[in-house]
């Protein structure tokens, strides 16, 4: 597990994207799914 | 990906329904790469809360082939869990995506015919889902995986 993302949760295209990787990993441990990490350049 | 895959109303609701999905902005946060063990965008990876990666993607996939890679993802990671009865329902689900998809239906019936032989505890069922394999995608990268049955 990696943390320490600052968070920057945004809604995007309907999804929403956490910005925080530690909140994320907790919800998905309490909801029973997986993590889905995108590494994105904007440029 | 964006553009295409994100936008896609059967993509949004498939990540919304099994996923957590985090997006990074690499740019803003250039120490993320080295910490993913990522160093070309766009890259998904997928794991639980855990941490334990199940599938990894580089570059752009459409929205069909997306699904279909996180459907595996899902199957891989119940069977990592050894949740095998999660892991049939999710055999099914990745068989509906992939199915007519030369690369990935033989990993899909490679596993399935896993999850067949963990459920029964009968070789029996793998070799026959093997054996579909083997006969269906001869020359996949899955089928030579799973010679190893004709001995």
């Amino acid at each position: 597990m990696r943390g320490g993302l600052p968070d920057t949760e945004v809604f995007h295209m309907s999804i929403h994207w956490r910005g925080n990787l530690d909140d994320a990993y907790q919800e998905a441990q309490d909801q029973g799914k997986l993590v889905m990490i995108d590494l994105f350049n904007p440029g | 990906m964006s553009a295409v895959t994100y936008s896609n109303t059967d993509v949004e609701q498939y990540i919304e329904q099994h996923f957590v999905p985090v997006q990074i902005n690499v740019v803003e946060h250039p120490e993320m790469p080295d910490l993913f063990g990522a160093p070309w965008t766009p890259t998904i990876i997928v794991e639980d809360a855990d941490g334990q990666e199940y599938r990894r993607l580089e570059g752009f996939y459409d929205p069909h082939r997306f699904e279909e890679e996180l459907a595996l993802a899902r199957v891989k990671a119940a069977l990592d869990q050894k949740d095998f009865a999660n892991a049939r329902n999710r055999v099914a689900e990745a068989l509906h995506f992939t199915r007519g998809d030369p690369q990935r239906e033989p990993e899909t019936l490679y596993w399935s015919a896993v999850v067949d032989y963990k459920t029964s505890h009968n070789a029996e069922d793998l070799k026959k889902g093997w054996n579909e394999l083997l006969q269906k995608f001869p020359d996949s990268e899955w089928a030579h995986k799973a010679e190893v049955i004709r001995g």
